[in-house]
């Protein structure tokens, strides 16, 4: 990436002796590790993207505001979508965590390794999905919060794109639960 | 990435200036303002608009100059309170903004010390947006050559003077070539900044923006020298070359133009300007200047429809001139009652 | 009122003759004013029908030159008037006054002189006349040498160009309405003095001397009858001496021949001669004090 490892050494990787060594080097990690990874990627990620997203949008909002101020009570509606993604997140990671159990040889045990992994992709959907629905609210709350300034009419076409963007962080979430519901570290959760 | 990352610093001032943009003047104004019988109605409609604060303590018999002495103090203070809250990059290019207004104020400068001014008078004179720090220290300076040593020192414009103009040019040269060679130096300067220093959105935007200021001064420079003693190679010079502006082809033919017919010509090869000496042409009440300013203004709204970068911020401040210009002009139509010509504006929105 | 209008003068006939000459002078100076007050006027009136003409052009031509004005300022921007204001060190274009005899009336007339400066040479000064101002090709020529030649490169060149131009034809309009305006005064003025003198001399003057000449003349008659009659008085008084002289002279005859003849009836004769002289006295002194004919001068 940085120029400083050589392309071939990258493209070395991902041949068979060497992916098997990474096959070593994964399962040697405990699937707890995957899954408390996988719930901070889901919380952190969304988080991060709410964030930023509110930020994107509050910092417009803010400023098209001082010169039509009706627009604020309105453009909160992008503040709460960026925040929903949040909301999104906390939600995954709390289901993501009632999955978690302890057990003693549960290390070694084949379902709470799948559950790890599976925890762990879940993390990563809904946090990745998250991030950048938040980041997209953001832009589009933006440029919405700009356009309502400039045009009222514009806010109820423009709603409808940061609703479609927030649908996008919707989307993660219910592959996130799919993944995780599937998942049991444990004995954690219902299925387990 | 701009679109993420712009917002952490600028997106406060964009939206801010974006709706400062909102309160510009549109057209049925323009149409409103051209029907007045007298400046108090003028007064009375702007009266209505953002104006109304700047224009509340002006006595009754509002006067041209009042008008557009208001109009110039709202730009400033507009200037003045978006560049007090820019971080690092934007407050450069703001001040490139003024950069033009503070070329202006030097060549008056110069013109008052080569004809030994009270530099004091002169000062008062300059254009509150090309006011720099230390400025005041200039009223003594009393020599062509102590200037040139206080600008080299204190003034941002150092590089373009010691780039362009030497202590000996300051005073055998014409004022008028040394604020093109300084207009020139700028360009260059301000199209560096804006597409290899900032770059991304700013620098697509500002590109196509600056390139086409300097190609109306490349053709402004030739029509206007064509009746004078320019040689051809001073006019050149004189030539403000950007990538992305005029072909070498027309900019060369341009150099070599004698009348207005070679001008004419060596325009048919490009295609923006063609339409616009066409139409200028064309139509009997608006000059190449006013197609220019149409040009300028279509220009300018096409990069409000681009969020995420700094040309609102020159788009913004060209447009409060022209709209400055504009109701200067409505005001000296109607002053001087020509009302038939008030409704030849260019408008901005 | 006819005391007032006659010149102190002392009524004799080289005075009248005097009189008459000046007569005559005001008469001869009567005419000539009339004559010069009429061309005045017949000037004047033209000069007025000029000015009217010449104000509403002027009028028009400014009104156009502050129009381009306010387009250039459209262009270019306010700062161009400062930097007009700062640019000029001289004046360019300067008056020059010529004078121009009517009728003895010396009316300025001004033209406009553009003066122009030239690096190598120092001044060089062209005549342009009205005609010529009006030539936008030519005044540009002459904008070329100056320092502000190269206004407006940038941008607002032609706006510029034209705006000069403008101003300038609207200069020249000026000074000639300058010119005519002065001449107007001028005119004005003398016309005035011209019919005060005309006035003078008609109403005056003239009636003045001519009552002097009838003062003089009417004098001089009395003086000449006065003449006449103090003559005629004298010849009677010499006519009535010389006959008492005769008739004593013819007495003293008779008594020289009566003494002679009668000596010694002397002492009585004497004595009646001495009371008739006396009588011949008193008679004399009465007819002097009731003599109708004479004048108590």
């Amino acid at each position: 990436m940085d120029g400083v490892v050589p392309v071939h050494c990258l493209w070395r990787w991902f041949l068979p002796d060497c992916l098997e060594l990474f096959g070593d080097l994964f399962g040697q990690i405990s699937p707890y590790w995957f899954a408390y990874v996988g719930v901070a990627f889901a919380i952190g990620l969304s988080v991060l993207g709410a964030a930023w997203g509110i930020f994107v949008t509050g910092s417009s909002l803010v400023g098209a505001s001082i010169h039509a101020p009706r627009i604020t009570s309105k453009n909160l509606v992008s503040v709460i979508f960026c925040e929903a993604v949040a909301i999104y997140g906390i939600i995954v990671a709390i289901v993501m965590a009632t999955r978690i159990g302890y057990s003693a040889h549960a290390e070694t045990d084949t379902v709470t390794k799948y559950g790890g992994y599976a925890l762990f992709a879940a993390g990563l959907v809904v946090g990745l999905s998250n991030l950048f629905c938040g980041l997209s609210i953001g832009v589009t709350g933006s440029s919405c919060a700009l356009a309502d300034a400039q045009d009222a009419t514009l806010f109820v076409k423009l709603l409808i794109v940061e609703i479609f963007a927030s649908a996008l962080g919707l989307f993660g979430v219910i592959a996130g639960i799919i993944i995780s519901s599937k998942a049991s570290l444990g004995g954690g959760g219902s299925n387990g | 990435m701009d679109m993420l990352t712009f917002n952490a610093d600028n997106g406060y001032l964009e939206a801010v200036v974006r709706g400062l943009k909102a309160s510009l003047l549109r057209r049925n104004d323009y149409t409103n303002l051209a029907q007045c019988e007298n400046l108090e109605d003028v007064r009375t409609i702007l009266n209505s608009t953002d104006y109304a604060p700047w224009l509340q303590n002006e006595p009754a018999p509002l006067q041209t100059q009042a008008l557009f002495d208001c109009l110039t103090e709202r730009l400033v203070h507009d200037y003045r309170s978006v560049r007090s809250q820019a971080y690092a990059p934007l407050s450069t290019f703001l001040d490139y903004i003024t950069y033009p207004y503070m070329i202006d104020n030097l060549v008056l400068l110069l013109m008052g010390v080569l004809r030994n001014r009270d530099l004091g008078e002169v000062l008062d004179k300059c254009h509150p947006l090309g006011l720099f720090e230390g400025m005041a220290t200039l009223a003594v300076v009393t020599s062509p050559e102590e200037l040139y040593r206080e600008i080299l020192v204190d003034t941002p414009l150092a590089p373009y003077f010691a780039e362009c103009v030497s202590v000996h040019d300051l005073t055998e040269m014409n004022v008028e070539i040394i604020r093109n060679l300084l207009y020139k130096a700028y360009l260059a300067d301000f199209y560096h900044l804006c597409v290899k220093r900032i770059g991304g959105t700013t620098g697509a935007v500002m590109a196509s923006l600056i390139s086409f200021e300097a190609d109306r001064r490349v053709i402004n420079i030739t029509l206007n020298s064509l009746d004078t003693a320019l040689r051809k190679d001073e006019r050149v010079a004189l030539f403000p070359r950007l990538p992305g502006g005029l072909d070498d082809e027309v900019v060369y033919r341009l150099g070599r133009a004698d009348d207005l017919q070679a001008v004419a010509l060596a325009m048919d090869l490009s295609g923006t300007y063609r339409a616009l000496f066409q139409q200028a042409a064309e139509r009997e009440d608006h000059s190449l200047e006013d197609q220019f300013l149409e040009h300028e203004m279509k220009l300018l709204r096409e990069a409000f429809d681009v969020q995420f970068h700094y040309g609102v911020f020159y788009a913004y401040f060209r447009m409060r001139e022209q709209e400055i210009r504009n109701l200067t002009w409505i005001g000296e139509c109607i002053t001087q009652k020509q009302y038939a010509h008030a409704s030849r504006v260019v408008p901005i929105l | 009122m006819s005391q007032r209008h006659v010149l102190p003068v002392v009524p004799s006939r080289m005075t009248l003759t005097q009189i008459k000459a000046r007569l005559q002078g005001a008469r001869r100076g009567h005419a000539l004013l009339k004559k010069k007050s009429d061309a005045l006027t017949v000037r004047f009136r033209a000069l007025l029908r000029e000015i009217v003409d010449r104000k509403f052009r002027a009028a028009d031509l400014l009104r156009n030159a502050s129009f381009r004005f306010a387009a250039v300022k459209y262009v270019v921007g306010e700062e161009l008037k400062h930097v007009v204001l700062e640019g000029v060190d001289h004046a360019e274009t300067r008056l020059r006054v010529r004078f121009e005899n009517v009728a003895g009336v010396p009316l300025p007339s001004y033209r406009c002189v553009t003066v122009a400066t030239d690096a190598s040479t120092a001044f060089e000064s062209r005549e342009n006349g009205a005609a010529e101002a009006l030539n936008p090709s030519r005044s540009r020529v002459v904008g070329a040498t100056s320092i502000v030649q190269y206004r407006g490169l940038g941008r607002g060149g032609q706006q510029i160009i034209s705006c000069r131009d403008a101003y300038q034809e609207a200069l020249s309009a000026l000074v000639e309405l300058a010119s005519l305006q002065t001449c107007f005064m001028v005119l004005d003025e003398a016309i005035k003095i011209t019919n005060r003198r005309v006035n003078a001399l008609e109403n005056v003057l003239i009636p003045r001397l001519e009552n002097t000449i009838a003062y003089i003349v009417s004098e001089l008659d009395e003086q000449e009858r006065e003449e006449f009659f103090r003559l005629k008085l004298v010849q009677n008084r010499k006519k009535r001496e010389l006959a008492r002289s005769q008739a004593t002279e013819l007495r003293a005859r008779e008594r020289r021949a009566a003494q002679a003849l009668n000596a010694f009836d002397l002492n009585s004769f004497h004595e009646a001669l001495g009371a008739e002289t006396a009588a011949a006295e008193s008679l004399l002194e009465q007819t002097t004090g009731h003599d109708p004919d004479l004048l108590n001068i």
